[in-house]
């Protein structure tokens, strides 16, 4: 049922399963010949006009199209002139057709454009100057590049512009809804790749309007996105200052899988990118999706396998007798994701052993030996960097040999505790927004926030990427290495760092892969890893869990956000509509 | 309130007015947003009665695997006429259920068809015909007349609740113009009188005799046009369409 409104928007756009074709069967495409404003381009049969011209560089002004999602075709803002066609086409959701000549820029084709722009405006309110959105406005611009250089608008006097009230769909987003042009991207990035049907419209006509019907808050981890999507300024950022992530959906291993073993990770609030490409693989490409631990809402159709970590073990000797052993084993491109949470209990090491057990397995039996089966999904920010570096998760061991000092470096999950230490104890904090950590500190030293320091980031893949400051840090404040680099000076083992480089530098030597910005490493020492794993091996009977069950547990995760009263506004929404019987 | 406001400011403004935008209140006398009212509430609970059950399995047995979804717009009809015609917003749920499918699709069904109505209203819903053919044989005189006799307002109920009004565009009679709907029922060639019957007999609920009131059987025309004895050349030429 979830799929077919899906398929069907699938089947009328061919262009979508275009890039897939093409990436499949490249050699063996036949190209077809258009003619974009009497210059030749070859593009797979399928693709639409408006990728075709795009392909050479003519950008053909569109609201409601957007490369990520359906193709809708209502806003009619890509309409163009095709040779021997009597009116103009909808660039957006039209085909190429062997031959076919567009003309992007022919007096019909700017006529039209003038026309959906004069339309559009008609019922759009003139309030750029107090707008959001005013200077990276999609309608702004294209009314300047497109649009009339005069109005004729005269109905001022009588029934006057259109006026729609104004939504709550929460604590991000704003909403001025006279200003939506119906573009419809919210409602199907809501549908699509959120998975939270709740936008739509209601109404027809003059009086159509986009909105949730019935007060609801729009409650998907993604939906700040929507404001990004936005374009004009019906959805703007209701925290102005609160900067929504940008949407991106690169195409990884999991988008190609065909069947998807998540162990005890609820995916959709531990990693919401994932989670949304998860859905898009079972949306799309009829990926099929199976989860041992609790049962948890993760905006698609799953197999439960249950909950016991003994079904890991079962799996991963064969022993098993549920269906899924079968299909995993059949499947070409499985993928099992394993929730690092899990490692941290006292059963951990044994079930993270079969579970690379499991998946070295399944690697055997496949053809293609590049597909990487087994990902062990990190949690907790920067925990692939510090495994890189050396560093060794659990701190109960040190804690028991009873130190004398302890340096906490931004560490707030409350793992360290005052009563855990010895009284004469001294405990160092150094970082920023530190609630847990620093509240138990003797000493606090004040680092730069993320956004105020050269920084070197690992995500969850394994990529390095590194961030600039944006802003100066507050006060005392200090880059975090230039901290530890005054306090070797102080007590006598002088580093030899002296700037950013020389850090830098170290940091090569140590971890190569982590100053190749941009590049993703392929793990190693599988082999050796399987070994050690073997070892390792033992009964296991624990059930396993997951901290982020609902919604309102994902926006407050760290330090930073749980200082953020945008955050706890937002847990307050959740809560909220939880109770509301919407 | 919006618009006296309006015509206020505007009355203030009246001779250097251009400086002022203006926004017009939206044109349609129903609301595209829900709002909850003591009669239209989610908590009130909605459910088929067995006998409708029936009905709505067959209805949902019509449609194959993976589109029953067209079954929605028979199935909140069903709703609308087992709740006395009009759909409440436990009734949309109740069939965003059966359809598994998720709720905002069902409302905009149900908000984009106008004969969904999604407010309380009177027993006998009145449809009065106002478009061109209907207007130019004297509609507003049919509306006066039964909006005095209901003492109900176009858009609103009646203060007995039996009836409510709608104004509409064309029902598709204009051979019988003017015409109304009430409920699922046609009344044609009216006049003031015929409509004052209307209402008195519904007021009692006996059911008038619906179609048309000017003697015709349906849509022939109102004047015996007897080929044998009274056509002229001029005649067998109009019908033959040459003037």
């Amino acid at each position: 049922m979830l799929r077919q409104p899906l398929t069907r928007a699938l089947a009328l756009s061919p262009s979508r399963v275009a890039p897939l074709a093409a990436r499949k069967f490249a050699a063996q495409a036949d190209k077809v010949e258009v003619f974009i404003d009497d210059k030749p381009v070859y593009v797979p049969p399928g693709t639409t006009v408006l990728q075709a011209a795009a392909e050479i560089g003519v950008e053909i002004p569109r609201f409601c199209y957007h490369e990520r999602l359906a193709v809708a075709g209502n806003c009619r803002m890509c309409l163009v002139e095709v040779e021997k066609s009597p009116k103009p086409v909808a660039a957006c959701a039209m085909p190429v057709m062997k031959g076919m000549r567009v003309k992007t820029n022919s007096d019909l084709t700017r006529k039209a454009r003038e026309g959906v722009m004069e339309f559009l405006l008609v019922n759009h309110p003139l309030d750029c100057p107090i707008c959001d959105q005013g200077g990276e406005c999609d309608l702004q611009d294209q009314s300047m590049a497109f649009g009339s250089d005069k109005s004729r608008f005269t109905d001022i006097h009588f029934s006057g512009k259109r006026a729609v009230e104004d939504k709550d769909v929460g604590p991000l987003i704003k909403t001025i809804m006279t200003r939506c042009i119906h573009c419809t991207r919210c409602i199907r990035f809501a549908s699509e790749v959120a998975g939270v049907d709740d936008f739509g419209t209601t109404g027809r006509g003059t009086d159509m309007q986009v909105g949730t019907y019935v007060e609801k808050m729009f409650l998907s981890e993604l939906s700040g996105n929507i404001i990004d999507l936005c374009p004009v300024g019906a959805l703007t950022s209701k925290p102005y200052s609160f900067a929504a992530r940008p949407w991106e959906t690169r195409r990884v291993n999991v988008e190609d899988a065909d069947f998807v073993l998540l162990i005890g990770t609820n995916v959709r609030f531990e990693a919401p990118l994932l989670n949304a490409r998860i859905r898009k693989a079972f949306i799309h490409k009829e990926t099929d999706v199976a989860l041992i631990g609790p049962k948890v809402d993760l905006t698609y159709e799953y197999t439960h396998v249950g909950d016991s970590a003994s079904i890991v073990k079962d799996l991963a000797v064969g022993t098993s007798s549920h269906e899924v052993l079968k299909r995993l084993e059949s499947s070409k491109r499985p993928v099992v994701i394993l929730g690092a949470d899990q490692l941290k209990t006292s059963e951990g090491p044994a079930l993270l052993a079969y579970t690379q057990e499991l998946a070295l397995r399944l690697q055997d039996k496949l053809e293609n030996k590049d597909w990487k089966v087994l990902n062990v999904l990190q949690r907790t920010a920067s925990q692939v960097a510090a495994m890189d570096l050396g560093y060794k998760p659990g701190v109960g061991e040190m804690l028991k040999e009873g130190p004398k000092v302890v340096f906490l470096l931004g560490a707030d999950a409350g793992v360290v505790t005052r009563e855990a230490l010895p009284k004469d104890c001294v405990v160092i904090y150094q970082g920023h927004h530190g609630d847990a950590g620093a509240s138990i500190a003797d000493i606090v030293l004040a680092g730069a926030a993320y956004t105020e320091k050269n920084g070197t980031y690992v995500n969850a893949e394994g990529r390095a990427q590194q961030t600039l400051p944006a802003v100066t840090p507050p006060g005392k404040a200090r880059e975090d290495w230039k901290i530890i680099r005054a306090l070797s000076e102080v007590v006598g083992a002088r580093l030899p760092y002296d700037n950013l480089e020389e850090v830098r530098a170290r940091l090569a030597e140590v971890c190569p892969s982590m100053v190749s910005y941009g590049d993703v490493q392929n793990n190693n020492y599988f082999a050796q890893a399987r070994d050690l794993a073997q070892s390792l091996q033992k009964p296991v009977s624990g059930t396993l869990d997951v901290q982020l069950k609902q919604l309102e547990d994902f926006f407050m995760t760290d330090s930073i956000s749980r200082a953020s009263p945008t955050m706890a506004k937002c847990v307050q929404a959740v809560i909220k509509q939880k109770q509301s019987p919407y | 309130m919006l618009s006296s406001l309006r015509s206020g400011v505007k009355g203030l403004w009246r001779t250097s007015a251009r400086s002022l935008q203006t926004t017009a209140k939206l044109q349609h006398d129903s609301l595209f947003v829900h709002r909850d009212s003591p009669e239209d509430n989610p908590s009130i609970p909605f459910e088929f009665t067995p006998e409708n059950q029936k009905r709505a399995d067959a209805l949902l047995e019509i449609y194959p695997e993976g589109h029953k979804r067209a079954a929605m717009i028979p199935l909140l009809d069903l709703a609308q006429r087992q709740n006395g015609g009009w759909l409440p917003i436990s009734a949309m749920h109740k069939v965003a259920e059966l359809l598994n499918l998720p709720r905002m699709r069902v409302y905009e069904v149900a908000t984009f068809y106008t004969m969904f109505i999604r407010r309380p209203i009177g027993k006998y819903h009145i449809q009065v015909c106002t478009t061109t053919p209907c207007w130019l044989r004297g509609s507003d005189t049919v509306l006066n007349a039964i909006k005095e006799a209901t003492g109900c307002e176009v858009g609103g109920n009646s203060p007995c609740g039996k009836f409510s009004i709608s104004e509409v565009e064309c029902l598709g009679a204009c051979v019988n113009a003017p015409m109304i709907q009430v409920n699922d029922d046609y009344y044609e060639d009216l006049t003031v009188e015929d409509s004052k019957e209307i209402i008195n007999k519904l007021k009692k609920d006996e059911k008038p005799k619906p179609g048309p009131r000017s003697g015709r059987y349906a849509s022939e025309p109102l004047w015996r046009f007897d080929l044998a004895h009274r056509t002229t050349d001029r005649t067998w030429l109009w019908i033959a369409g040459f003037t």
